[in-house]
């Protein structure tokens, strides 16, 4: 009877992994009593890079499902699972550079973050709609607690305040809308519901379900994809991210704009492949002239105009970013107007660009803001000349989130511009065009970062050397830039992903 | 008759939830919402499920609405007077948002009222297949199966989730140690 519960828990180890090294941590930080010890932050990025390590090797050969079929160990899912380790031990080394945290609670602090990234592990490693919600729910109570983390400031409560009223709302509308799914079709199993495998008890196919009671079925869609676009913060569901991002401690936010977004794309990607990209429901949804690509086109065209406009007028560098990483949601989602595989692949490779390019741009913010105590625009006068090598990584990722080469930037948005451009003989081209538009706006508020560093000077601007953190930045630039050259991998990597998720055309 | 029972339940449950939110006084939105559960649970006995239902009275009508009433009593909320919150809530005083948000609550209930009557009438349907537990059907063995064989993860996943809420709730509940915020020690 034990075999039968334990057989296949080897595919979980990357899991069990990260919750036995999260506990760790928890422990660990009551046993020593330090502040201030990197110690914890050491533990966290071992145990992460454990993790990554067994994803790795088994990602030749990662097949099947496990758990009664609840997890479905695929590459996809590794895809997003080593993103995510990849992500947060570079958040970790962040908190332990950033000289605004004062390590206290330092235990808990790496804790919710690995435990965050476990329900990432379950939300993307998975075809059952309530695994996901557990994962999904598991993510967002860990970044509740996160974003309020420095509760002694009156932004980070109210922070936590915003992301939990809005993270609550939005979940129960999805949940909502799961039940109604259920209610239609019987099942949780989002291959069941796309018939392309054999339920067990009464179940029925949401193709069956579309052409009976088609207004059910796009109220439920409606929303299920309002609690995913939350996630992602696209528009109508983006008004939490600037305060949230803002009021959070910038680690939390480098988290959340990275990690915690690219989680919520992975899920949505395999919801959309597995279940509207399947031959029998895309056909019965096609029969009633409608096209899920099209919803998604006028998601993504009013998400990156938004982003960018408000980002233009933004004071503090912080809260600009926010901004872009809203933008940067909706250049992800022109990726998926085609709705196939190629689509799917743009959107990935587009993700790893976002990941360098992102986590670097926050990382020079954290060290800046460690510098100066502030995260205006003005605050950064000067600081080309006190810390040279720093500002030059800061143009290079700012180069990379405009999308200029010769960055991976560049390279991101030409593959998802060139994914919109194929679907359907070029119906979209006007998305592409707006995404250059898009471009073209965000030049001028990434540049402006760029002229107070270097060409407006100040008086006195001293920086106290942080070796390590230094170092991580310019390897990143370096990063952004060799990617560019060198992108072979990159693509092989995003297209050998692709592998084992798509069932349809 | 199992009919009617069905539709005095859901009518007192959607009748009391509307109250929760309206009552001013919040010790009749406790009692409200306990009737709320109270009318839940008949719908759950109606359809079968009778662990269901007894979970649903003890945990959620006994542990947590004491809770709840614990709450409301600590924060010495039931004593407010209706006249000073109507003062102090700017929400009670633009109509236009409560009218939008008013509008938001209809339509989105409606269409949801609409997809489901028009959903029931397609299941409602013998050709699709879905019938109700037949007789005899026992629902705390099933259950049980279900959740420690099938979903052993799910449940297990939960567990993780609470344990991550907790240490959560003790990250924001801490009494504060008197160290100002980082962000004032260089200033």
């Amino acid at each position: 009877m034990q075999d039968i519960h334990l057989t296949g828990f080897g595919l979980l180890s990357p899991e069990l992994v990260l919750g036995a090294v999260s506990l760790l941590v928890l422990i660990m930080d009551l046993v020593w009593k330090e502040r201030g010890s990197s110690r914890l932050g050491w533990i966290s990025i071992a145990g992460l890079a454990l993790s990554s390590f067994l994803l790795i090797l088994a990602f030749d050969d990662s097949v099947g499902d496990t758990a009664f079929g609840i997890v479905v160990v695929d590459k996809f899912g590794n895809f997003f699972k080593l993103f995510t380790c990849g992500a947060l031990a570079v958040v970790v080394a962040f908190v332990m550079g950033d000289q605004r945290e004062r390590k206290d609670r330092i235990g808990e602090y790496y804790f919710l973050l690995l435990g965050a990234a476990m329900g990432i592990f379950f939300m993307v490693g998975t075809n059952n709609l309530l695994l996901l919600v557990l994962g999904l729910e598991l993510l967002s109570l860990a970044s509740y607690a996160l974003a309020g983390f420095h509760k002694g400031e009156k932004r980070s409560a109210e922070a936590a305040m915003k992301y939990i009223v809005f993270g609550g709302f939005s979940a129960g509308v999805m949940v909502y809308g799961i039940s109604l799914l259920y209610g239609l079709t019987g099942t949780l199993d989002l291959q069941v519901m796309a018939g392309t495998a054999e339920g067990a008890g009464l179940t029925r196919s949401l193709a069956d379900a579309v052409t009976t009671s088609p207004s059910t079925v796009a109220l439920a869609m409606v929303m299920i994809l309002g609690g995913f676009a939350f996630k992602i913060s696209v528009a109508p569901f983006h008004f939490w991210a600037p305060d949230v991002y803002e009021g959070s401690p910038t680690p939390v936010t480098t988290f959340l704009a990275v990690a915690s977004k690219a989680a919520g794309f992975g899920a949505l990607l395999r919801f959309l492949a597995v279940l509207f990209m399947s031959p029998d429901v895309a056909a019965a949804v096609g029969a009633y002239g409608l096209q899920v690509g099209s919803l998604i086109a006028i998601l993504a065209a009013v998400t990156m105009t938004l982003g960018n406009l408000a980002a233009v007028r933004q004071e503090s560098v912080k809260r600009m970013l926010a901004y872009s990483s809203i933008a940067h949601a909706g250049y992800v989602l022109v990726a998926l107007v085609a709705m196939n595989g190629d689509g799917l692949e743009a959107a990935m490779l587009y993700l790893v660009a976002y990941y360098l390019m992102n986590l670097g741009a926050f990382g020079v913010l954290i060290y800046f803001h460690g510098q100066t105590g502030k995260e205006t625009y003005d605050s950064l006068n000067g600081l080309g000349r006190a810390a040279p090598l720093i500002s030059v990584s800061a143009v290079v990722f700012l180069i990379s989130l405009t999308g200029l080469p010769p960055t991976v930037g560049f390279f991101g948005k030409l593959a998802v511009a060139r994914a919109a451009l194929a679907a359907q003989e070029g119906a979209y081209a006007w998305l592409v065009l707006l995404m250059l538009l898009n471009s073209v706006i965000s030049l001028y508020y990434y540049m402006r970062v760029a002229k107070h560093l270097f060409l407006k000077d100040c008086e006195g601007q001293t920086v106290r050397p942080q070796p390590a953190m230094a170092t991580l930045l310019v390897i990143f630039a370096a990063l952004n830039v060799i990617f560019l050259l060198y992108a072979e991998p990159l693509v092989n990597w995003t297209s050998a992903s692709m592998d084992l998720l798509l069932i349809g055309p | 008759m199992v009919d009617l029972l069905f539709y005095v339940a859901a009518l007192v449950a959607v009748l009391t939830a509307v109250g929760v939110v309206l009552a001013r006084n919040p010790v009749v939105s406790v009692v409200s919402l306990l009737s709320c559960f109270g009318s839940l649970a008949v719908i759950y006995l109606l359809a079968g499920f009778q662990f269901l239902a007894a979970i649903q009275i003890l945990v959620y009508g006994g542990a947590i609405m004491v809770l709840f009433l614990f709450v409301v009593m600590l924060l010495n909320l039931g004593g407010l007077n209706p006249e000073d919150e109507d003062r102090d809530d700017p929400l009670f005083h633009d109509r236009r948002r409560s009218a939008g948000g008013l509008a938001v609550a209809v339509a989105l209930g409606s269409a949801s009222l609409i997809g489901i009557l028009r959903g029931a009438r397609h299941l409602a349907e013998p050709t699709n297949g879905l019938v109700p537990p037949e007789e005899g059907f026992d629902a705390l063995p099933a259950l049980a199966e279900a959740m420690f064989t099938r979903y052993s993860l799910p449940f297990e996943a939960a567990s993780v989730l609470l344990l991550a809420t907790t240490v959560g709730v003790m990250v924001l509940a801490k009494r504060q140690r008197s160290i100002p915020p980082a962000g004032e020690e260089r200033s």
